[in-house]
């Protein structure tokens, strides 16, 4: 029976210790899946099976963590643990327990007097998940209103007292600012406190620090431990991170097509997960710690530099500081360039006005020794051919309209003169193969292909134009793990073969590890450290690089499979 | 204050446009001064009577001098006096408009809540067969150009039924509930051409914030239907909405021309085709800028309105 005034009601069994990761067995269950299946039902009525007999048990005072990669269930498998479906979703069995209550059997109005009470809900991109045209102060007096009948001083009171506990600074000027006048961090916090608002026994977390800042994410993970130490909430934290959730989680299931392939203690799954597929996630994972640097590019240091920038300042109109404050810049034939920053670092700035995308409002920027021009249009279209840029999400960068051949064939016919009218196809073919994808994708449309499949298209179309040096914009950030790495060594291999200068920007410090000969790190615009890729990580002498590497949660190397 | 620079700088905008408006009105209803004293006297004129026609109206001042005039007597709300029918058109024009207002006034206070029940209705069954019964519906009612939804409205409630009046005029002379009633037929087709675009605008704007992942905070935060369809679907659409009803407003002053005529509507825009069909000159200048007037005045309201919905445009 559900009481919405009384909660708890249920919690009844006696509570035998701290929660944590020793003697789970005696901290009582507060969730439970028991066998639970779900489908999506397409258009036709066609039932898409996406998760398999998931059971899962939450302890009171526990995270939880459910790893998996997108299209794996499991964002579909934590809405499902509140009772909420999609409405595409059918329920093919099994069933979610909250103090002996089927969720699944509950109509809406009954449910609503659960979410929000006794079960939270965070989602991913606090930016999208608060409302843009309702003060913050009107967004978290709905459900204490609803739920608590608060009102009056206590309403206010309890809104100040929320946003202390998350710690977002002067709560009471912030009850009357909008969403968007905060940054991502503190909007991800003002959503926890939404969440928490009405003393959830549950908190359910889709994803709540993807697309953060390492040391933003940090800072979200430390409140997330306060808020379970102190108010014993019982928390389902979903994420593609195994590293993240190594760091954060009491437990962790890993989900494969739907299934929960393994669950155990967060270390016996990360050291001495015995599924495959949990190492492969962690084999895929790129380390800071790890060795194999990337081989030094030969010949790098004698020859002309590829891209030579002096002094660039560049300011965004309208903004009185600039955001990129007089950075020098050298890459060389075959060399990868890192530059590793927080959003708001500079380093996209830096990168488009290298592009011709911006123009530098200071400082020069030299290309095969020759002075380039401001902007792209007023460069020749050899250079812009030999300057390519590759954009983190090809989603946005691909022409939905166009299928891969016309995507390909552009480029080819701007800035290869050798390949004659007609011959394109066989270009294409090559190009495809060497992005390791099969030809038969030739005439499909961006939206039939996979995320990596799209990236490797996008990358192949800056290959096409025969490019002396390569930008790259965060271009691993939208992809899952497993294709990340695929995405990476391809980058490698193909720099090497055709002997490109790179520059890799991305706010991803393993990444960057993984790529770069030497890096450059950036902070409001300047440069903090630079240099050799591994003395840099290793051997860090800025603090803020410090903070950066500090704020990474490091996989540790996984033990030999066992038989 | 942020908000109050912007709203000044919409006025200055708006005032640049108004006289930008009102030179091209000028320049384009200006003929040379012998034919507008032709156009006046008729054709058995002497040359005499032509040239102190024209200097006494001050006709052969420049034409720069004769703009200054011109708009000097505007801004001091005197519109000047006929040649064609000899009134004052500020006198002619004024009670028109005042009916062409009530006219508007009436479609958008019927139009915004029908327009807007209708598309939250809409948005709530998408893909339904309601929803898609009311979207075809709309997209007919979109197709028909105006004259044809009146005559359409003419031929079922004035000749078949006999509910109604065909002809407006008598809002000239009676008052009371046949005077209302004058306003029925051209209200309801104004609505049939207007209100559909709104609505399929405000269903899609609707739809989207209904699938964004705000409102899916909103509904497992356990937040009530009627209140999250009001404050996370609608209130972050409205935007949209808003701007396509300031656009169906502007359509509202300008096919009032086609409608007034079908129904011989008493208004600015019948005034405007009869004073076109007898040259007179004066009439259309005043209703052109009138009309132009408020078309602005319509396009800085809902500036101000999308504004004052939308904190992000606030701020900006």
């Amino acid at each position: 029976m559900i009481h919405p005034a009384s909660p708890r009601t249920d919690m009844s069994m006696p509570i035998a210790g701290p929660a944590g990761r020793n003697g789970p067995d005696t901290i009582p269950v507060v969730l439970s899946m028991r066998d639970l299946s779900l489908s999506y039902e397409g258009a036709d009525g066609e039932l898409n099976p996406v998760v398999h007999e998931v059971s899962l048990d939450l302890r009171r005072g526990e995270i939880l963590g459910i790893v998996g990669e997108s299209g794996s269930g499991k964002s579909t498998t934590a809405l499902a643990s509140m009772g909420y479906r999609s409405p595409n979703v059918r329920v093919g069995g099994g069933e979610v327990l909250l103090g002996g209550t089927n969720l699944l059997t509950l109509d809406v109005p009954r449910l609503r007097t659960i979410w929000g009470r006794r079960i939270g809900f965070v989602a991913q991109q606090a930016s999208l998940a608060l409302n843009p045209s309702l003060r913050i102060g009107a967004q978290l007096a709905a459900p204490l209103k609803k739920h608590m009948a608060l009102a009056g001083k206590a309403l206010h009171d309890r809104q100040v007292e929320l946003l202390r506990m998350v710690d977002l600074p002067d709560p009471e000027a912030a009850l009357r600012r909008y969403s968007f006048q905060f940054s991502g961090g503190q909007q991800q916090r003002i959503a926890i406190a939404l969440a928490m608002s009405c003393d959830p026994e549950i908190l359910v977390m889709d994803e709540p620090t993807t697309g953060l800042d390492a040391t933003t994410q940090a800072r979200i993970s430390d409140l997330l431990r306060a808020l379970v130490r102190e108010r014993k909430v019982a928390v389902i934290y979903v994420s593609h991170d195994l590293g993240l959730l190594h760091a954060l989680a009491d437990r962790i299931a890993v989900m494969l097509d739907g299934r929960i392939v393994e669950t155990g203690a967060a270390d016996d799954v990360v050291v001495r997960g015995g599924h495959p597929y949990t190492r492969a996630l962690m084999a895929a994972a790129p380390r800071i710690g790890t060795a194999n640097l990337p081989t030094p590019a030969a010949g790098a240091s004698d020859a002309l530099p590829v891209l030579r920038a002096r002094a660039v300042v560049c300011t965004h109109p309208g903004a009185g500081e600039p955001s990129v404050h007089g950075i020098d810049l050298e890459v060389a034939r075959g060399e990868t360039l890192g530059i590793i920053g927080e959003s708001g670092s500079g380093k996209s700035t830096l990168l488009r006005a290298i592009a011709g995308l911006m123009a530098p409002t200071a400082g020069s920027i030299d290309f095969q020794g020759d002075k380039l021009a401001p902007l792209v249009s007023k460069r020749p279209v050899r250079t812009r051919g030999e300057i390519q840029l590759i954009f983190q999400n090809p989603d946005s960068s691909l022409n939905p309209r166009q299928t891969v051949r016309s995507i390909l064939t552009r480029p080819i016919r701007l800035f290869r003169p050798d390949v004659r009218r007609g011959d394109e196809t066989a270009e294409i073919r090559r190009l495809l193969a060497a992005v390791r994808l099969p030809d038969s994708l030739i005439d499909r449309f961006p939206s039939e292909l996979s995320g990596g499949q799209k990236q490797r298209i996008a990358i192949a179309r800056a290959f096409a134009a025969r490019p002396l040096l390569l930008l790259c914009d965060e271009i691993t950030s939208a992809l899952d793990v497993s294709v990340q790495a695929a995405i990476l060594d391809l980058l490698k291999d193909l720099a090497r073969e055709n002997g490109v200068a790179t520059v890799f920007v991305s706010h991803d410090l393993a990444v960057v590890r993984a790529l770069a000969h030497s890096t450059i790190v950036m902070r409001h615009g300047r440069v903090v450290e630079r240099g050799e890729t591994g003395a840099v990580f290793t051997d860090p002498r800025d603090p803020y690089t410090r903070a950066l590497l500090e704020a990474v949660h490091d996989l540790p190397p996984a033990e030999a499979p066992h038989v | 204050m942020v908000f109050a620079r912007v709203i000044a700088i919409k006025i200055a905008w708006a005032a640049m446009t108004l006289l930008v408006m009102s030179i091209i009105t000028f320049a384009a209803t200006s003929s040379s001064p012998v034919d507008v004293a032709r156009n006046a006297l008729g054709r058995e004129v002497t040359n005499e009577q032509l040239e102190r026609f024209i200097a006494d109206r001050g006709l052969n001042r420049p034409v720069v001098v004769r703009y200054a005039a011109w708009l000097g007597d505007f801004v001091r709300g005197d519109f000047g006096t006929s040649t064609v029918t000899g009134r004052n058109v500020r006198d002619d024009v004024m009670p028109r408009l005042g009916n062409t207002l009530v006219l508007a006034a009436l479609t958008l206070a019927i139009s915004l809540p029908v327009s807007l029940g209708l598309a939250v209705y809409m948005a709530l069954h998408v893909g339904r067969w309601q929803d898609l019964m009311l979207l075809s519906s709309t997209t007919v009612l979109t197709a028909l150009p105006e004259f044809v939804t009146g005559m359409a409205l003419i031929l079922v409630f004035g000749v078949a039924l006999h509910w109604l009046p065909i002809d407006s005029t008598a809002l000239n002379f009676q008052s009371g509930w046949s005077a209302w009633a004058s306003y029925v037929l051209p209200v309801l087709s104004m609505l049939l051409v207007s209100a559909p675009y709104t609505i399929r605008i405000a269903r899609s704007a609707i739809r989207e914030s209904l699938s964004a992942p705000h409102t899916r905070t909103a509904v497992l935060a356990g937040l009530s239907r009627r209140r999250v369809v009001a404050l996370y679907a609608v209130l972050p659409a409205a935007v949209p909405i808003i701007n396509t009803l300031a656009l169906n407003l502007v359509y509202l002053i300008s096919g009032v021309v086609v409608i007034e005529n079908v129904f011989s509507f008493p208004g600015i825009g019948r005034r405007l085709v009869e004073a076109i069909t007898t040259s007179d000159i004066e009439t259309v200048q005043a209703i052109a800028i009138v009309m132009g007037a408020m078309f602005i005045a319509i396009t800085l309201i809902a500036d101000m309105a999308a504004a004052i919905v939308n904190p992000r445009l606030r701020s900006k």
